[in-house]
């Protein structure tokens, strides 16, 4: 031994030479194609399949820069042969491998982790033509509900994580690289027509994206993680990588998902001897020159027939309102690479996309990820993205049906043509001058536009001083700036003035938001090894962590509003005739420490626990910290069982607790303030603030197994099966609620810590190697997931009412579940009676009654007879919610990918279809019933079943679905090109939402018309439907 | 200093400074609204009772008010909003053919509005919006009535007389919350501290009671402000910009006691079956009337603005009469005007015939439409500021008030020359009814008339119909003109309203306050 040393050395005074060496990781497992470089003179190396290398050295002592995808940099002297075959690298924390660190602090292998923590890598998210996170996640996470309920541009997807443990939004925490992003929604509209600033974030930059879903894990966020928290990691070069370039480009076309939904082909309405329908004074119906009809004889009666075939010309509204292939477009170009002490990664990239309806919506983005290495263990990077956006797809969704683009469109009678216009050229802004606005008529004299400019700044310092020591310094700036216009244009010279869009003299409204989140998060690991560093014979090793976290968020509103414009241009805020203008400012500052400790055995065992201490401005009096527990422990069978089949069996709890606070100012006793005419008043709060508000806690329990599965080494079919599954358990307390009061007092309600809420779940997921040979690969994966959340008490046991006027008469009840619906319903039995044993029909009238479907209806009358009280008749929770994905490759040139989502077990309140029986337009007007022994469609009894839009449970329906959320097929061009420049290439097509199998009856059993209201999901009031999307796609990398 | 030492040295600065972060910092005060010690300055006190009318909202100017047409059959409403539809659901129409109407859906007015008298239903319940709104102000008020008490408030000028205004200022307010309460719902609760209320609800008579009392602590202040200059300065102050034309504007103490007899005079009259008025009554109503509002005064009133309004621009009757069939013209108020009323020509033109409409009953039918103000008309306008609605009382009613008082105590030529006055007043160019001759019917169906027609869009529609009987369960209508099927026009139908007299207290209340002992009913007797 002493002689082949020696050889070495002396070896080594010879100029140039060549060295071996292997390099494994830290479970001794060989590590192909890691690059060996020289750090003089820059020659490489790769290490081959088995880990070994070889490379020649110029000089003595030269120093070999050993670094990998996923792995820490390591450097090695070439001339001490033992540390040379027995390079050992680190996996890094910003790995492709199965590292996290969201919810755990330090990067910690999944193996290791007692929370469950779901990961996924840009390979595995589809390319959506959005290029928007939230769509691509859609499915992919088990045990979340991550659903795009809208087909609105710039509009997120409702994230609904485990559980609804508050009443103002599910949505989770963002954060990107580690610190905290703005993810909250600016109005675009309406209510229900939002910008949503996580839909800013460019898909093509992101890296990985990490979930953890519950308190358990979100604990280490304190007093904003309970909505649990995704977190984004965007792209970095690669030290000593090459320069390479992608560039991707995708064009796609969008069309409007119909469903079922089936308007009536006939009417009821009086007409002449020829069958023309006929108004009061008895001629046919016709347009004026200002396009409005004269109006059909309304007379619905008992009697009325719903069986007489249109004659005049009938429009279908939906298809004159969406247009065909809407088209989006999206490109992008990368360049990363780096140097020894540094790396990049630049990206630019597009998006415009078409809507459905009107307008569209752009995008630009550009992002730079810059690492490096100022000297030994020391290292900074600093991220930034700037963006652009311009959208004017705003208020095409609405919840009333004045506005509505989708809701008039419907409410419009079958042979009003939308797109017909009068002598003017004006569209017509309604045909009979009735409570709603064609949208055609919106669209010419409304106009909005919603301007996003935004910068993210993060910093991060990293310094390891010492063996024991790690300091990670974060710094994260995040400002947008929202600039939203209203415009409605003058209308008093239409043909109609008066009927428009109010107001009808014409309004600009200027609206600015602009929002600056800083956080900065100063961290120390430290870490021992009781073998190595103590030399005690015990394999435990103990990470520390403690933390720091300070953040501040500074929002302002400015909103000018201008009224009255003159017949000629311009109109501005300057030449409106009265104008009015409004300021309002929400600061918040909190700050926190965190103490976390961890232990591991070996790779067998691991416990740790923490504490996260919270100091917010918006804490109630006195400004008490808030206290969050938590801990966690796993413990790996396998290591005992020491099988070669079940490599993986690993049992893990924990337990957390997080927060959620109250709005910034909601412990203050404030008048409110503001102007009528030219005088300033102040006014007593409707609702009232209260300074006792808590911050509401959320506390999770979570128990898990992770099993891993191997068959055989090398087999073909099912080597390799990963099973991971978490029951869950939370409960909410103080969670925050304005409860109503006694008018008499003065005050409408009170805000307070006036709700518990409890919720469980169980979510599971199942990836398996299916086929595995030369020539082709299938991957094969499952999400699941299934939860329910439920009141358990309300401070004054009242019921908290969430809806009414228009929007559905849905309250909080206790012991019911969140978001339940609650109505009245149709009469099932004659003798029927109230829960106080009052007889719905007086026992003499009952011969008058029959059961007719199930309802009990007035023969003479026709119509549906109802209860009059309120109680449960629906629930949009479904019973589980799951996805199956599937990846094929063959040849290494073809891709086959596609996802099914499968929705089961949730209900939908049908709004859209209850209005369109109000006016007698929905297709089941044609359908004859059987009343009193007739067999007719008797519109009086469909139209009874509206009940003047009173929630009630025949609008209640099923909306289980099993979609095709993703096909994708590519084809690997590379071959083609020889590999000199164009080192890879790859075209692509896709289909997004190509199909849907669901029995429910309006458009889309997806789209729903609140974003992250946990009280209102599922309720389908004109929402905006999604689309079907071809897409073409090529990339090509050089 | 090295490189590295550059860099350590940062770092150690970034944990000295992020440790050291205090408390302090946390400390953030509200910059968007002011809190209550805004109060103890002139500003302040000026700004709250201008928040008076913050309070009213959509519930009132728009809701409540609509409502009140509705139910007085001088409009109608079909459309289910705000219940409205429930709200005129007339029980029977029998045409003069026999032809018989009842509701194509649901049952009477009564059950309707009962069926939705719980909190889900919101602003669909038509019991709580008026309520709401009422008790919104009476609260505001007693929030003033505690500044004006403040010995922290300082106040320029003469310090008494604008006290003694502003607390006018709020006894006025808290009379007219208190009479419009009084005047619809079967009992109250009577509260004089700020957010607090009480489980002793009182019947509506002594709400009633209570307004007048709180009038007459209005007349009371009014009597002990000095300083004309000091009343003068909180007065253009509290009332909004853009009332302030047309019988809007700068309110003197005198024209200001006026409109409290007015009102004093209009809370006995119409809280009573006509039927049941008494000599001693119309006495009262005299007395009051003699002393009431003039011609020339400025009264309290309400205009929609582009701007900093209070009824959004396009949110109330004088708006929504004209535009997008939201509300529509009674054929049963245009009955009532007189041939050759000038009124008529000025304001009514035809439209195309509703009937029926949308299958919710002929009671929702008219041939009639109004004519903007922009064009002629006298009430209702698509322009923001042109029409104008009186808060409280008016000339013309305290007028009409008086004519009916004389009339009923026989002085019939005296209480005629008030209704020629009002149609002089309104540019009727009727010929005048005084020195006619006619007798005490004739003469009172020329007051009903008038009150119709001279009182409409101020508020006391269905007041009237409930008086005379007419909305009542044992009242009705004959010769109503009805727009039967096919558009025909039927002069010779009869209505049966069967609508509430009195409302039951909203759900609203009742489930956070439950009534008290020896509380009155909160449910109509009817």
């Amino acid at each position: 031994m002493l002689f082949l040393m020696s050889l070495t050395v002396l070896y080594g005074i010879a100029q140039s030479r060549t060295v071996t060496g292997k390099v494994t990781d830290d479970k001794g497992n060989p590590v192909p194609n890691i690059t060996i470089t020289e750090r003089a003179t820059k020659k490489a190396a790769i290490t081959a399949s088995d880990g070994t290398f070889s490379i020649t050295v110029s000089k003595p002592n030269s120093v070999l820069v050993i670094s990998g995808i996923g792995y820490d940099v390591k450097e090695v002297n070439a001339d001490r042969a033992s540390e040379l075959n027995s390079i050992v690298l680190n996996e890094s924390t910003n790995s492709l491998s199965e590292v996290v660190v969201t919810g755990v602090g330090a990067a910690t292998t999944k193996k290791k982790l007692g929370i469950s923590v779901e990961s996924i890598t840009a390979k595995d998210l589809p390319k959506v033509s959005t290029a928007s996170i939230d769509q691509a996640l859609v499915g992919k996470i088990a045990g979340a509900q991550i659903s795009s309920i809208s087909g609105q541009p710039g509009q997120q997807a409702s994230i609904l994580l485990r559980g609804i443990n508050t009443l103002s939004s599910t949505q989770p925490m963002i954060m990107v690289d580690g610190v905290q992003l703005q993810a909250g929604n600016n109005t675009n509209g309406s209510a229900s027509n939002l910008s949503s600033r996580l839909s800013d974030i460019d898909l093509s930059n992101v890296e990985r994206v990490e979930v953890v879903q519950g308190a358990a894990a979100a604990t280490i966020y304190g007093a904003q993680g309970a909505n649990g928290v995704i977190q984004i990691f965007t792209k970095r070069g690669m030290k000593n990588g090459r320069t390479s370039i992608t560039v991707n480009s995708r064009a796609s076309f969008d069309n409007v998902i119909r469903g079922k939904l089936r308007i009536a082909q006939n009417h009821f309405y009086p007409t002449d001897d020829q069958g023309y329908i006929i108004d009061a004074d008895g001629n046919r119906v016709k347009p004026d020159a200002a396009g409005v009809w004269t109006i059909p004889e309304a007379v619905l009666e008992s009697t009325s027939v719903n069986d007489k075939p249109f004659l005049e010309t009938t429009y279908d509204h939906v298809d004159q309102l969406f247009k065909k292939n809407a088209l989006t477009l999206n490109n992008s170009i990368n360049v990363s690479g780096g140097k020894d002490k540094m790396d990049y990664s630049f990206t630019l990239s597009n998006t415009k996309q078409e809507s459905i309806l009107f307008g569209d919506y752009s995008r630009t983005n550009l992002s730079l990820n810059l690492g490096m290495e100022l000297f030994k263990n020391f290292t900074l990077r600093t991220t930034s993205q700037l963006v652009y956006s311009n959208n004017s797809t705003g208020g095409i969704t609405g919840q009333n049906n004045i506005n509505s683009a989708l809701g008039t469109a419907l409410s419009t009678k079958q042979y009003y043509d939308l797109t017909a216009k009068d002598s003017l050229g004006n569209y017509i802004v309604n045909p009979e001058l009735d409570n709603s606005i064609n949208p055609f008529y919106n669209n010419q004299f409304r106009s909005y536009n919603a301007k996003n400019t935004r910068i993210i700044q993060g910093v991060n310092l990293n310094y390891k001083p010492f063996k024991f020591l790690e300091v990670d310094y974060k710094y994260g700036i995040d400002n947008y700036r929202f600039d939203y216009t209203n415009y409605v244009k003058y209308q008093l010279n239409t043909l109609t003035p008066g009927n428009g869009v109010d107001p009808v003299n014409g309004q600009l409204v200027f609206d600015r938001d602009n929002q600056t989140l800083q956080n900065s998060l100063l961290t120390l690991f430290l870490r021992a090894d009781f073998e190595k560093d103590f030399h005690i014979n015990v394999p435990i090793q103990s990470t520390t962590q403690v933390a720091y976290d300070w953040r501040k968020d500074a929002y302002q509103n400015i909103t000018a509003t201008g009224v009255g414009f003159s017949p000629f241009p311009p109109d501005n805020l300057s030449t409106a005739t009265s104008q009015s203008n409004s300021e309002n400012q929400t600061q918040k500052v909190t700050f926190g420490y965190l103490i976390n400790q961890k232990f591991e055995y070996a790779n067998l065992l691991g416990v740790s626990g923490g504490v996260r201490i919270d100091y917010s401005s918006a804490f109630g009096s006195g400004s008490k910290a808030f206290t969050f527990p938590r801990g966690d422990i796993y413990f790996r069978l396998s290591e005992l069982l020491k099988s070669k089949t079940l490599y993986e069996f690993k049992l893990r709890g924990a337990y957390g607790e997080a927060g959620i606070q109250p709005g910034a100012y909601d412990r203050f006793i404030t008048l409110s303030s503001g102007n009528i005419g030219a005088g300033g008043y102040l006014a007593l709060k409707g609702t009232a603030n209260n300074p006792l508000l808590d911050v509401e806690v959320s506390k999770e329990s979570e128990v898990g197994v992770d099993l891993g599965i191997r068959t055989r080494e090398l087999a073909t079919w099912f080597s390799d099966i990963r099973l991971s599954a978490t029951y869950w358990n939370r409960k909410s307390n103080d969670v925050i609620r304005a409860i109503d009061l006694a008018p008499s007092s003065g005050t409408l309600s009170i805000l307070t810590n006036a709700l518990s809420l409890s919720s469980h779940g169980f979510q599971a997921s199942l990836d398996a190697s299916m086929l595995k040979s030369e020539n082709a690969t299938w991957n094969f994966g499952i999400r699941f997931g299934k939860q329910k959340s439920i009141v358990s008490n309300i401070s004054n046991h009242k019921d908290i009412v969430i809806g009414g006027s228009g929007s559905g008469q849905f309250v909080l009840r206790e012991k019911e579940s969140i978001g339940a619906f609650f109505g009245v319903q149709p009469l099932s039995r004659v003798d029927q009676a109230s829960s106080k044993g009052d007889l719905y029909i007086p026992a003499d009238e009952a011969a008058d009654y029959e059961v007719v479907n199930g309802m009990v209806v007035n023969k003479t009358t026709k119509a549906v007879a109802f209860t009059n009280e309120q109680v449960k008749i629906g629930d949009p929770t479904p019973k589980f919610n799951m996805s199956f994905i599937n990846d094929f490759t063959f040849l290494n040139k073809f891709s086959l990918s596609f996802q099914f989502d499968w929705v089961y077990g949730n209900q939908i309140y049908n709004q859209t279809n209850q209005w369109l029986y109000r006016d007698w337009l929905h297709g089941d007007f044609d359908k004859p019933v059987t009343i009193g022994g007739e067999t007719k469609p008797f519109a009086n009894y469909y139209n009874s079943l509206y009940f003047t839009n009173q929630t009630n449970a025949y609008f209640v329906e099923t909306g289980s679905f099993l979609r095709l959320r993703d096909l994708s097929v590519g084809y690997n061009l590379s071959s083609v090109f020889n590999g000199n420049v164009v080192k890879t290439a790859q075209v692509t097509i896709s289909a997004r939402n190509l199909f849907t199998i669901s029995n429910y009856s309006g458009f889309d059993p997806e789209a729903s018309a609140n974003l992250n209201d946990p009280t209102q999901r599922g309720l389908d009031l004109y929402a905006f439907p999604n689309f079907r999307t071809f897409q073409i796609g090529l990339n090509i990398g050089f | 200093m090295t490189y590295k030492n550059i860099i350590r040295s940062f770092i150690l600065l970034l944990v000295c400074v992020t440790l050291s972060c205090k408390k302090s910092s946390l400390d953030l005060t509200n910059p968007n609204e002011p809190g209550i010690p805004a109060l103890q300055t002139e500003e302040g006190v000026k700004r709250a009772a201008l928040g008076i009318y913050n309070k009213f909202g959509l519930e009132y100017w728009w809701l409540a008010l609509a409502g009140h047409n509705i139910m007085g059959d001088a409009t109608f409403i079909s459309a289910g909003n705000f219940s409205w539809r429930w709200m005129n659901q007339t029980s029977k129409i029998t045409l003069s053919n026999g032809t018989v109407f009842t509701p194509p859906q649901g049952g009477s007015q009564p059950d309707e509005l009962r069926a939705r008298n719980d909190r889900s239903y919101g602003n669909d319940n038509a019991f709580y919006n008026e309520w709401s709104a009422l008790y919104l102000v009476n609260n505001q008020a007693n929030l003033l009535l505690d500044a004006t008490n403040d010995a922290a408030l300082k106040l320029s000028g003469d310090p008494a007389s604008k006290i003694n205004t502003l607390k006018a200022w709020a006894y006025w307010w808290k009379g007219f919350a208190y009479s419009r309460i009084g005047s619809l719902y079967i009992s109250g609760i009577i509260t004089d501290v700020t957010n607090e209320t009480n489980d002793q609800f009182v019947l509506n008579t002594q709400l009633i009671e209570e307004a007048n009392k709180n009038f007459d602590l209005a007349a009371a202040a009014l009597d002990a402000v000095t300083n004309d200059a000091s009343y003068m300065d909180i007065i253009s102050a509290v009332l909004p910009s853009f009332t302030l034309t047309g019988t809007g504007g700068d309110i003197t103490k005198d024209m200001w006691k006026r409109q409290i007899n007015t009102y004093k005079a209009r809370n006995l009259l119409v809280n009573k079956k006509l039927k049941d008025m008494t000599a001693a009554d119309w006495g009262s109503i005299l007395t009051l009337t003699s002393n009431g509002i003039q011609s020339g005064d400025k009264i309290f009133t309400m205009r929609s603005a582009e701007v900093n309004d209070l009824v959004s621009g396009s949110a109330w009757s004088p708006w929504r009469l004209l535009s997008f069939g939201w509300e529509f013209l009674s054929e049963r108020l245009v009955q009532d005007f007189k041939p050759g009323d000038e009124r008529f020509t000025r304001n009514v033109t035809t439209q195309s015939t509703v009937v029926n409409r949308s299958g919710r009953g002929y009671q929702y039918g008219t041939r009639w439409v109004l004519i903007d103000i922009a064009d002629g008309g006298d009430w209702a306008s698509l322009q923001y500021g042109l029409a104008e609605m009186p808060v409280a009382g008016s000339y013309e009613e305290n007028a009409l008030m008086r004519a009916e008082a004389l009339i009923k105590t026989n002085e019939i030529d005296g209480g005629l020359a008030l209704i020629d006055n009002v149609r002089d007043y309104q540019k009727s160019g009727l010929a005048h009814v005084s020195g006619t001759g006619l007798n005490a019917d004739e003469a009172y169906e020329e007051l009903r008339k008038e009150r119709r027609i001279g009182l409409f869009l101020k508020n006391v529609a269905f007041y009237d119909a409930r008086r005379w009987g007419v909305s009542s369960k044992d009242g009705g209508r004959q010769n109503a003109v009805v727009i039967g099927p096919g558009g025909v026009a039927d002069t010779k139908a009869t209505i049966y309203y069967n609508y509430l007299d009195y409302w039951d207290i909203p759900n609203n209340e009742l489930d956070f306050n439950t009534p008290g002992a020896g509380s009155a009913p909160v449910v109509s007797p009817q």
